[in-house]
């Protein structure tokens, strides 16, 4: 009977985590939208474009967070004739936040034949900002004539926290034979240390890392646990200063933090 | 009771990482859609008169001389070969009646073009300017070239003759 209890509670709350992604999808509240400046349609019909003759369109992306700093990349995903390449193609890029480049021949490359893709790097994006951006598309040969369909979005992430690190100890000696090595995590206001998921903290070095096996938040400062053993089997062959990252989780927004430690082989 | 207890912990554990980890994912916009057909608008590359065009009176033996330039207004590139035809309403334009040439200003004086015509015996002669297989108008592009024509001596007279030039894409 109790597991029948906790069955039923176990599907109520899939539901409901279920109900509330597929209600912000389908209600249209998004994070940041796109859309044609002028008509705010989410929906451009070019019609017609000319070889050899510029078409320009607005887009406008709007970060529809009323707080927070987010790092979006901005993509783009053009579909035509069998034969379409990079080459074909000149669109241009302006927008009021200063960028000023091209994409496809002579310009930023775009990837793929038939269908091509683009994206950006990721650029800083604040609440509530909004990005007009003049698309302008050359097709520079007859090879290109057919018809097209594109696609742009962006995808976004709350941009990562800056915290304060400091890795002990100072002085990794790789042949003793301590149990941990300790960070201490320090978050700008107004995050909490606490609010840090300890299972999301791992410490970086040349692309490996190492999760974090325990924590105690204090008041002031969130301490984490390595195992010393696999932190210096990550760090082996190394001798001397070494750059150590720490990232984690807190409230599903990233952090980050380095320090810098000795390394040394007696 | 005990085991039901570590099981609800348990789900509760994960649904709690399920739901941070779709937080802490990217997440994306709507997607914009956009749609279009692509067309060559047929006015990009334009053949034009550098020096006038010829008319009046024209006399077998004299040369006749004109400039013909070809310009793209687009921004894409083109292959293309130059097409002309020369034509009258007499009812036959014999083989040697017409001799043409070119110079592109580069010092190296006119050239004969005439072995490009073809279609003696009919009122039309037909010819072409370029390499056969074509060349590149790319952009900006706008070169004028010098072409003159000379009527020879078994060339029919008090006719009146027509000139027409286009520009076709090579595939």
């Amino acid at each position: 009977m109790e597991k029948q209890k906790l069955a039923v509670c176990l599907l109520l709350l899939s539901l409901v985590t279920f109900g509330i992604f597929a209600y912000v999808s389908a209600s249209g509240s998004f994070g940041f939208e796109v859309y044609e400046t002028h008509t705010r349609a989410w929906h451009i019909d070019l019609d017609t474009v000319y070889v050899g003759i510029p078409k320009s369109f607005n887009v406008t992306v709007e970060c529809k967070k009323e707080k927070g700093e987010f790092l979006i990349t901005y993509h783009l995903e053009i579909s035509g004739p069998e034969s379409l390449c990079n080459d074909y193609l000149r669109l241009g890029w302006r927008d009021t936040d200063g960028a000023d480049f091209i994409i496809g021949k002579e310009g930023e490359q775009f990837s793929g034949t038939g269908t091509l893709t683009w994206n950006s790097s990721p650029v800083e994006f604040k609440a509530e900002h909004k990005n007009n951006i003049t698309l302008t598309l050359i097709f520079l040969t007859l090879d290109a004539l057919g018809d097209y369909n594109a696609k742009m979005w962006v995808a976004f992430t709350e941009k990562p926290i800056e915290a304060q690190v400091r890795i002990t100890p100072k002085i990794l000696n790789i042949k003793s034979h301590g149990r941990w090595i300790t960070a201490h995590i320090l978050l700008p206001e107004p995050h909490k240390e606490k609010n840090i998921d300890i299972n999301s903290v791992k410490l970086w070095y040349n692309g490996d890392f190492v999760q974090a096996e325990w924590g105690i938040a204090t008041k002031h400062f969130l301490m984490v646990k390595f195992s010393r053993g696999e932190v210096i089997k990550m760090l082996e062959s190394e001798e001397g200063k070494v750059n150590l990252i720490v990232t984690g989780l807190v409230n599903g927004i990233e952090f980050y933090g380095t320090d810098t430690i000795t390394i040394i082989a007696p | 009771m005990m085991k039901n207890k570590k099981i609800a912990l348990l789900a509760s554990i994960l649904v709690v990482t399920l739901v941070a980890g779709v937080y802490a994912a990217v997440r994306l916009s709507n997607i914009l859609p956009t749609s279009w057909t692509l067309r060559e608008s047929g006015e990009n590359l334009v053949l034009y008169w550098a020096d006038g065009a010829p008319s009046g009176d024209l006399y077998r033996g004299e040369w006749i001389t004109t400039k013909i330039g070809l310009r793209n207004d687009g921004l894409a590139t083109y292959t293309v070969s130059d097409k002309f035809k020369i034509y009258t309403v007499a009812s036959g334009l014999p083989s040697g009646c017409i001799t043409i040439e070119y110079n592109q200003d580069d010092g190296t004086g006119w050239h004969d073009m005439t072995s490009v015509l073809t279609g003696y015996g009919s009122n039309t002669l037909t010819g072409y300017f370029g390499p056969p297989a074509g060349f590149t108008v790319g952009s900006p592009y706008d070169v004028q070239t010098w072409f003159r024509i000379m009527f020879n001596g078994n060339a029919p007279i008090d006719v009146g003759y027509y000139f027409e030039a286009w520009v076709e894409q090579v595939p």
